[in-house]
């Protein structure tokens, strides 16, 4: 007698909207149906806290071998987690065996580059490039060969690697606060320099961006331009 | 007999010393006068010498001072003028025309007062006095001589003042008072003594020794007579005064009852070879003297003969008071040798003469002898004597009391005048200390007002800036509601309705569709139709986001507000170019003068300029902002200086700023206006 050994992957489907949950559970179904001897034990957390219950629970059990992260989170009812991101963060310590697929709505690039560097997932999804196949397929790469990003990922990467530009984390972060219109008088308070560092800083971001003597949005533009933020 | 004499010898004194006197008053002429050393070559000079020609009849030299005053009239009104109007009284009272000497002297001392000439007023007195003594009013000489001294003192003139000393002098002892001519005389004597002038100091001698003579202190007389001789030598125009010294010698003696002593002076006057010539008057005097005291002697060797030799030698120059005199001796000298008749016939004729000259003191005299003689009439001619006797003393009293009034007066005008004069001076000093205390408090005033104007200056500077931050507040808070509503709009799209279409999407997709193929391709149409309405719900999302860099804040946002307010009034276009990114950094105070100034040029713009296009441009040039406002329309010429009120406020805003301001315009090209202002310190370092 044959005996067929299926392999159960437990999964944790992280996300505050109930139908994405769905759409996850069915993904996996139909993943299951296509590979065979697979299936996933689920479990669901609709937000920051039963998530981060869960993930301790299964720190002390057998754990999670996939866990589906939406990054755009309510934070924390103790106000420790602001975003996915940090529960990312989290994962990785308490669960390093655990594959983690980042699913979010953001492309733009400084936050994907955040998440690249600070969470490390096997799947990267921009939410509104995939489609049923390619979540599917983004599930079978994970399991069997990671990772998996999305197209906008790997353009976003392609184009950081062609060029030249070497910015460390403050000049993305100032670039970031630029293009979200955070106020001049504030920018001290937000990257801890004072304004004469920051408009050094920022000369020579116009100077390395070909943009000097103009305004602070042309530099947003053109590092926009550039896949830096 | 005896009672007779004092009488006598004060009537020949008299006489003598009124010669003295126009002796004195001859040697001041005005043209004598160091202080006019005028060049005499104008025809009024000419006039005025031609008046003093002795050798052409009076009449010819009245009309040459008349036609001197005549052409003098036309001139200006200046010293050379007064010089000449005094010189003209002067020759008219040596002419003796008094109506001309009256307008003419009035005249002059009417000027002198007008140009303050106190040398001129004193020379008119002098002249007045002059003129009263030979009219014999004394007082009024008196008067004027006075003043005169007074107003040669203030001139500084201590000659001529000492002059006026000695006429008052004479006129105080012709009235008998002896004390107060000796106080006088002397006081002149001091004045004479410090200037060497002999002459003057011979005569004040003789006029002390006359004095005491008078007073019966003889020795003295005798003793200034000497010293009067004494001064005598150094005069070089002696004349005849060393006779008349002489002469006046004899009289002390003769009064002393030294009768031979007596004689012996005249007689040595009398040898005096050229004397006769020379002043015949006083050369009958001085044998009608000595005839007398050979009478007094008891001498008779020679009388009367020498008696009628004197009276010979007066009426042959009809010597009016010499006659008399003579004629009186005679009475004298028949009564003694009783000869009635002939003495009574001299008394009548010297008192007839007497009254006809209103000789007063002869008169007396001559009653005197009448009331001795004519037993018949004794009664009547004593009474007569009494009457005038005492009317005569009663007016020389009188006129006694009048000089120490004048004198008094005089002083006491001025003190009056002093005390005037203190007043006017403590008017003055007060009228300066109040001007200066309204002038302090004015100027206070002015100061309190400045400052005030400083103060509100300010006050009305930080209500423009308050103002102004709160017009940025409320735009930079509207412009964050605006931001923030946009934000959140954006942030709901992406993740909420975005999320949730995605699910949707996805979920549709897994569904099992039963159905046929073209089922099937619409229900795969619909979910890649979905996944569209994503991407462009999420480009508007990501558009949202991006406006938030494209809106310019603050001061830029504010500026353009007004451009575009403004533009639409003249229907301009505008275009404003910043690239000073850092706004947020500026001081307040430079973005509300910017904004004021622009908001001055639009104005100017709209009003005058007609402009199609307006740029405003911002940059930051080292640490200077600058500021060009530049527009296409009519211009004007920027040579004419008169600036209007905004174009003044406009650099009065960037003088406060220690900033530059530059306007260039140009006819029908337009105007540009180029504004430099530096960065505060504090902001520069940050803006670094």
């Amino acid at each position: 007698m044959l005996i067929i050994m299926i392999k159960v992957y437990k999964v944790l489907l992280i996300d505050d909207h109930p139908i994405i949950l769905e759409v996850y559970k069915m993904a996996l179904k139909n993943t299951s149906f296509v590979i065979e001897n697979i299936s996933f034990e689920i479990e669901t957390a609709h937000n920051s806290d039963i998530a981060l219950q869960k993930i301790a629970i299964a720190s002390k059990s057998d754990g999670f071998d996939i866990i589906f992260l939406d990054i755009k989170l309510p934070a924390s009812s103790d106000g420790k987690v602001l975003s996915g991101e940090d529960i990312g963060v989290r994962i990785n310590q308490m669960l390093p065996n655990a594959k983690i697929i980042v699913s979010t709505t953001f492309n733009d690039n400084y936050r994907v580059q955040n998440i690249l560097k600070n969470v490390n997932p096997d799947g990267f999804l921009i939410k509104n490039d995939i489609d049923t196949d390619e979540l599917i397929e983004a599930i079978k790469t994970v399991i069997f060969d990671p990772p998996y990003y999305s197209k906008s990922v790997i353009k976003l990467l392609r184009k950081q690697i062609s060029s030249d530009y070497l910015l460390d984390r403050t000049d993305r972060q100032l670039l970031h606060e630029l293009s979200i219109g955070t106020k001049m008088k504030d920018l001290p308070d937000v990257l801890f320099m004072s304004i004469a560092g920051i408009e050094k800083r920022k000369r020579q971001l116009k100077e390395m961006f070909n943009v000097p003597d103009k305004e602070d949005r042309e530099l947003v533009i053109k590092a926009k331009e550039k896949g830096f933020i | 007999m005896k009672t007779i004499l004092p009488t006598y010898k004060r009537i020949l004194q008299l006489f003598f010393l009124v010669l003295l006197a126009t002796t004195v008053t001859r040697c001041h002429a005005p043209n004598q006068d160091p202080t006019t050393k005028l060049v005499e070559v104008d025809s009024i000079s000419i006039w005025i010498q031609n008046a003093k020609n002795q050798s052409i009849t009076l009449e010819n030299r009245k009309q040459g001072i008349y036609k001197a005053y005549e052409q003098n009239s036309f001139q200006r009104n200046d010293s050379v003028k007064n010089r000449n109007l005094a010189k003209l009284a002067y020759e008219g009272y040596q002419l003796k025309d008094s109506v001309f000497f009256l307008k003419a002297n009035l005249e002059a001392q009417k000027l002198s007062t007008k140009l303050r000439d106190t040398f001129g007023i004193a020379d008119t007195h002098w002249s007045y006095g002059m003129y009263y003594l030979e009219k014999e009013l004394n007082d009024s000489a008196y008067y004027h001589y006075y003043e005169a001294y007074k107003y040669f003192q203030v001139a500084k003139h201590e000659f001529f003042a000492g002059k006026m000393l000695y006429n008052m002098a004479i006129i105080q002892k012709d009235v008998k008072d002896y004390t107060g001519s000796e106080v006088l005389t002397f006081q002149a004597i001091s004045i004479f003594k410090k200037l060497d002038k002999y002459n003057e100091l011979y005569l004040c001698y003789n006029l002390l020794g006359i004095i005491y003579n008078e007073i019966q202190e003889y020795d003295k007389a005798i003793l200034y007579h000497i010293k009067a001789l004494e001064n005598l030598e150094n005069v070089a125009q002696k004349e005849t005064f060393k006779e008349s010294s002489l002469n006046n010698l004899g009289l002390v003696y003769q009064k002393q009852g030294n009768y031979i002593k007596a004689i012996e002076y005249f007689n040595t006057a009398l040898k005096s070879s050229d004397l006769k010539r020379q002043n015949i008057i006083l050369y009958s005097r001085l044998i009608d003297n000595l005839a007398y005291t050979e009478f007094l002697n008891g001498d008779n060797t020679n009388l009367p003969q020498e008696f009628y030799f004197a009276l010979k030698l007066r009426d042959s120059i009809n010597n009016v008071s010499g006659i008399i005199m003579s004629k009186l001796h005679l009475a004298e000298f028949y009564i003694k040798y009783a000869d009635t008749v002939k003495a009574l016939l001299n008394a009548e004729e010297a008192h007839t003469l007497a009254k006809e000259v209103s000789n007063n003191r002869d008169v007396l005299a001559s009653l005197q002898l009448l009331s001795t003689l004519d037993s018949k009439n004794a009664s009547r001619y004593f009474k007569n004597y009494a009457i005038l006797s005492d009317s005569l003393q009663i007016e020389e009293r009188k006129i006694r009391d009048k000089f120490t009034r004048i004198r008094f007066e005089t002083d006491a005008y001025i003190e009056e005048t002093e005390m005037l004069s203190e007043q006017k001076l403590k008017i003055s000093i007060a009228a300066v200390i109040a001007v200066l205390i309204l002038s302090l408090l004015y100027f206070l005033k002015v100061q309190h007002g400045k400052n005030k104007e400083l103060l509100f200056e300010k006050k009305q500077q930080k209500a423009n800036e308050e103002i102004y931050s709160l017009m940025l507040k409320q735009q930079s808070s509207l412009e964050e509601g605006r931001l923030r509503e946009r934000q959140r709009i954006s942030e709901d799209l992406h993740d909420g309705v975005l999320g949730k279409i995605f699910g949707t999407r996805l979920a549709l997709g897994y569904l099992n569709i039963k159905g046929d193929d073209e089922i099937l391709t619409q229900h795969k149409l619909y979910v890649d139709e979905l996944q569209n309405i994503e991407k462009e719900i999420r480009t508007i999302s990501h558009e949202l986001k991006n406006e938030i860099l494209s809106s310019q804040t603050d001061f830029i946002k504010i500026v353009e507000d007004l451009l575009k307010t403004q533009s639409e009034i003249s229907n301009f276009k505008y275009r404003i170019v910043n690239n000073k990114a850092a706004w947020d950094t500026i001081d307040n105070k430079i973005k509300i003068n910017f904004y004021r100034i622009i908001q001055e040029a639009i104005q100017n713009i709209n009003k005058y300029a007609k402009a199609k296009n307006v740029i405003i441009e911002f940059d930051l040039i080292d640490n200077d902002i600058s500021l060009n406002i530049e527009d296409d329309g009519l211009g004007f010429d920027s040579k004419n200086k008169s600036a209007g009120i905004g174009l003044k406020n406009m650099k009065s805003r960037v003088s406060k700023l220690n900033g530059n301001f530059e306007i260039k315009s140009t006819i029908n090209k337009g105007t540009k206006i180029s504004i430099f202002v530096p960065v505060d310190a504090d902001n520069y370092d940050k803006s670094l």
